[in-house]
């Protein structure tokens, strides 16, 4: 037991000591900018994309000379850390860049949970944090200052493929939900069932499964008794994989299979191949809207940047994280200064059009102003095919039915 | 072979059925494939915890790596899953031989939270270093006969999972012969029933359980290869296999294929109709409040042979 | 040991403990935010493994449902904060007492189960709690729930530390109480303590209450940290396992073991998540391994061992394997 106590009484007092020991040693011309990520657990392979959206975009900044502020060339430096997909290590982590590393700023970690999580301290340290993964409206109901979301809100994701939904002949008429029991997907299905009440759709049926659920069959049975013409999925990759693969061997048949997550990563047609035709998807962005706007170009040369660092074409995660490192970027030029504040005011005051559409927040930080598209899986492509105004190809509809399919 | 598709057995053969009993059918049938892929994952969990009084939490990491290796030989060499399930199932059962001579054979005598702990730490370690390698990329098997069903008047059967049942009782009724019929199953049991008395009459204990984990291993393989024919396969995925396990276990009495069988079963189907009467986010609630009361009214599991194979 | 020496080693350790005491009591004055904040996480693992200690340790029942209480706990403070607004530590104590009570009901049907169905009894019921969570309109359902935020983090420090301090006090004296004595009886041989007189029930559940109280109060002052709670962050059987190892590392049945496990395993695990993105799961993976293969009773154990590192090493190993 001493011997015990003995390493206890170092332990505590070596901490204290290290505590009070807090350098500052802040690089001249380096901006660093924090950003907690998930490389592990459930949402790592959407860090993973994230990730690749932030390093491109800190790339192209630096290899344009870094962030000009007044006299001053700052190369962008991003230091990440694992959050495990888990909100209280991003939370100790947001906590660590700041106070530890002395970041910056912050760009926000994957998903609406744990953007939850690191909001809270990113505005008690008054560090903005642009975000671009966290898409939960609660997120932004908290009356925080310091936190801007670049992608538009969860409610959006639904109403993007129903809007696009209701333009195709004949008009559905029945929707079926089927969402993951978290925060974000609730958030999407109930956008979804508000506004296809206000609109003239009848939701038939509506129900919650556990994240990570590994079979859907009963839930698609009983939606196939009831032969909706709209499938909705709100969910992750994993679910919507699941669901498209149960409701084609169970042969359930929709006009309109949609899903909030999942179609438009690279990883969906190659699991399902043929099975993944014609299923429809929300999108913050795509390669094929026609916005331009500084560093990066257009729409088409971000995706030609990004799929000649990577190999593959982006899909919207990639993009709005790409977006959010430019936002701050174009504030902190606009700022002329790297003070929080300043920046802040900036960013609240910010107004421009890039590559991934308007950026303009909302007193609340939402960028509300930013329409999300709808596309199709054609061919084994990701096509945007509404609005009809930047749309390329228009939607196939209805859904031929699985029998009819080879 | 191409099936044509559908195959439709005519409706007035089967007669009229009312929705809500053609609903209640289907999910009859839902709840036996999913049983079935729950039996075959509990099969070996359940000879391992039988014979080394070890609760293997690694056991769905293995499942994983027999989905991984399927999806590989796939993948990358155009083997058909179907038949690289020996395959697959050989390659498990070395890793799992290996993993027991090396490591799990060191605290085989300690107490069970030991032995419990240090397969949790093996499934970290599994699982991660998965992930290292292969990513967090979510993959699937698609066949060209993936998507096929046969539609049997008002039912709807996806011939993979099918035939994965089917695979799973041709398993299950290998390694009930392999243990009842064969000089080797004869050791096993012997060992589990009286260890001492077993290492007496010359039988080399510790190649006996290496050769048990490696059965076992060899089955959640070929668990994973018929798991990832219909399901989505990330690194992550063997942990709720795991729990399902366990629960399988518990329900159908522990180290008895049988049981494994009915227990497996048993729990698809209640999974299934929780889900279609109560919604699918009560699966746990039904699975595991069912678990609780088997525990506390019939600890010995449903077909009463929980000690079947120990002292 | 002469009466002298004994004096001595008790002046000590009063020395050493004011010391520790000090050191704690001061750390929020002298260190950075991000220091009390991983001070404060140190702590709650620390009080859960003490908890854990009292039912896993002290009782030899192997609990893995800790975190059913810990989420009791966390949606009890919760719910009545925002909807009754009531005062914190009103509603943490309230935390603590349900779930002390519901552990004396589930208690009493589940201690009658002992080893692995014990271990997966417990188990399901905290899965059965997470999802019950999720399906009830009062506790906001799978959206989680928001706490109002407080307006400092250090009050939390305190509070956590608080906590900690009642755990490892209970750990401290229970060897001494009529009731130390049966549990360690009934650890040891449970039906061998029947014979004895003791009848085993009413002990092991006084031992399942106070663990269930503890992980409660992790829960609720968690819960009103970090504002937000959704049942699988609290309803998390990480909250379970990271308890039993760190108490397995530090030393089971011992007063002081979970508190170093946890200062341990928890700074550790902090470097390495730091250093290596990818790897720290190995890496933590690896050590519970090497750790159960190689100190199973815990490092305390083995750096107290006659014979030095090695040789109690190689006794663990002649021991346990085949």
């Amino acid at each position: 037991m001493p011997r015990a106590f003995g390493i206890l009484v170092a332990m505590i007092v070596a901490t204290a000591l290290a505590g009070a020991v807090t350098g500052p040693s802040r690089g001249a011309e380096v901006l660093k900018i924090g950003a907690p990520l998930a490389a592990t657990g459930a949402d790592a392979r959407e860090g993973a994309l994230t990730k690749q959206g932030y390093d491109l975009w800190a790339e192209t900044v630096n290899a344009r000379g870094g962030i000009k502020v007044g006299g001053t060339q700052y190369t962008v430096q991003i230091v990440y850390y694992d959050d495990q997909s888990k909100a209280q290590i991003s939370a100790e982590l947001t906590d660590k860049l700041v106070s530890q590393d002395h970041v910056n700023f912050l760009l926000g970690p994957y998903g609406s949970a744990t953007t939850f999580a690191d909001a809270g301290i990113a505005e008690k340290f008054k560090i903005p944090m642009v975000e671009a993964n966290g898409a939960a409206r609660r997120i932004f109901q908290q009356g925080y200052k310091f936190v801007f979301g670049a992608l538009s809100p969860a409610d959006e994701y639904a109403a993007a493929m129903l809007k696009a939904a209701v333009t195709l002949t004949p008009r559905p008429e029945t929707v079926a939900v089927l969402s993951s029991d978290d925060l974000f997907s609730l958030e999407v299905a109930n956008g979804a069932r508000d506004w296809a009440e206000h609109n003239g759709l009848k939701v038939v049926f509506f129900q919650k499964y556990p994240v990570g659920v590994s079979d859907l069959s009963a839930p698609l049975t009983t939606i196939k008794s009831l032969g909706p013409d709209i499938l909705l999925g709100s969910g992750h990759l994993q679910e919507s994989l699941l669901v498209m693969k149960q409701a084609q061997t169970l042969n359930v048949n929709a006009k309109f299979f949609g899903f909030t997550v999942g179609p438009t990563t690279p990883d969906f047609v190659k699991a399902l191949g043929p099975a993944a035709e014609y299923v429809f998807a929300s999108s913050q962005w795509t390669p094929d809207v026609k916005y331009t706007g500084p560093v990066f170009g257009s729409a088409m040369d971000y995706a030609r940047m990004f799929e000649q660092k990577y190999g593959f074409v982006p899909d919207y995660h990639a993009a709005e994280s790409s977006a959010a490192g430019l936002a701050l970027q174009l504030a902190i030029e606009k700022a002329g200064s790297i003070d929080p504040q300043t920046v802040r005011d900036a960013l609240a005051s910010l107004d421009v059009v890039t590559f991934y559409g308007r950026i303009k927040f909302n007193a609340d930080g939402l960028n509300v102003y930013k329409p999300m598209v709808t596309v199709q899986i054609q061919h084994g492509k990701v096509m945007t095919v509404w609005p009809a105004d930047v749309a390329p190809v228009s939607a196939i509809y209805p859904t031929p039915a699985w029998s009819a399919r080879r | 072979m191409r099936l044509p598709e559908p195959l439709r057995v005519p409706a007035h053969a089967v007669g009229t059925v009312s929705v809500a009993a053609q609903i209640a059918l289907q999910n009859a049938l839902n709840g036996l494939l999913i049983g079935g892929t729950y039996a075959t994952v509990a099969l070996g969990f359940s000879l391992v915890w039988g014979i080394l009084n070890i609760v293997n939490l690694a056991h769905g990491a293995l499942v994983m790596l027999g989905a991984y290796a399927t999806f590989w030989l796939f993948t990358l060499y155009g083997v058909d899953p179907l038949l690289s399930l020996p395959l697959t199932g050989a390659a498990l059962f070395v890793f799992g031989y290996a993993l027991q001579r090396g490591i799990v054979n060191q605290v085989i005598r300690a107490p069970f939270l030991i032995t419990f702990l240090l397969t949790f730490g093996l499934e970290l370690l599994i699982t991660n270093i998965a992930q290292a390698v292969w990513t967090a990329d979510i993959r699937s098997v698609t066949t060209s006969y993936s998507g096929w069903s046969l539609s049997l008047g008002p039912l709807t059967l996806p011939v993979v999972r099918g035939a994965s049942l089917l695979i799973a009782f041709v398993v299950a009724v290998l390694l009930h012969a392999l243990l009842t019929r064969t000089r080797l199953g004869t050791a096993i049991r012997a060992t589990a029933s009286d260890q001492e008395a077993a290492r007496l009459m010359g039988i080399p204990i510790a190649r006996v359980y290496a050769v048990t984990f490696g059965i076992a291993a060899a089955s959640a393989g070929i668990a994973g290869g018929l798991i990832s024919l219909s399901f989505p396969i990330f690194p992550a995925m063997g942990a709720g296999y795991t729990l399902i396990a366990f629960v399988v276990c518990v329900l159908g009495g522990l180290g008895s294929v049988p049981g494994a069988l009915l227990g497996g079963l048993v729990l698809g189907l209640l999974q299934t109709y929780a889900a279609s009467w109560l919604g699918p986010n009560y699966d746990n609630i039904v699975a595991f409040s069912v678990l609780i009361l088997v525990l506390l009214v019939r600890p010995a599991g449903l077909l009463g042979r929980a000690q079947r194979f120990r002292g | 040991m002469t009466p002298d020496r004994l004096r001595l080693r008790a002046g000590a350790r009063a020395i050493a403990l004011g010391a520790v005491a000090a050191a704690a009591l001061l750390l929020p004055s002298l260190a950075g935010t991000y220091y009390i904040r991983l001070a404060t996480g140190i702590y709650m693992f620390g009080l859960l493994a003490a908890a854990w200690n009292l039912i896993g340790g002290y009782t030899g029942y192997p609990d893995f449902g800790g975190a059913a209480f810990l989420g009791i706990g966390a949606y009890a403070t919760g719910i009545m904060m925002v909807r009754a607004h009531t005062p914190f530590p009103v509603a943490l104590t309230s935390g603590c007492l349900l779930a002390a009570g519901v552990a004396v009901l589930m208690g009493s049907l589940l201690l009658r189960l002992r080893g692995h169905y014990f271990a997966i009894a417990t188990l399901g019921f905290m899965l059965v709690l997470q999802q019950l969570a999720a399906n009830l309109e009062i506790t906001g359902g799978g959206s989680g729930m928001n706490l109002p935020v407080a307006r400092t983090f250090t009050t939390f420090y305190y509070w956590m530390l608080g906590a900690l301090a009642l755990a490892i006090a209970a750990g401290w004296v229970l060897p001494g109480l009529r009731v130390g004595y049966a549990l360690a009886a009934i650890r040891e041989n449970q039906d061998a303590a029947q014979v004895l007189g003791i009848a085993p029930l009413p002990y092991k559940i006084i031992a399942y209450a106070g663990n269930a109280f503890l992980f409660a109060a992790a829960g609720g002052i968690y819960a009103y940290w970090f504002t937000f709670i959704d049942p699988p962050t609290v309803f998390n059987v990480d909250f379970t396992i990271q308890a039993i190892v760190m108490t397995l590392f530090g030393g089971p049945g011992t007063a002081a073991g979970p508190l170093v496990g946890a200062v341990i395993l928890k700074s550790l695990d902090t470097v390495l998540t730091s250093r290596s993105v990818f790897l720290h799961n190995v890496f933590f993976g690896a050590l519970v391994c090497v750790l159960v293969i190689f100190a199973p009773r815990g490092i305390a154990e083995i750096a107290r061992a006659p014979g030095g590192l090695l040789q109690a090493i190689r006794a663990e190993l002649r021991e346990s394997r085949l």
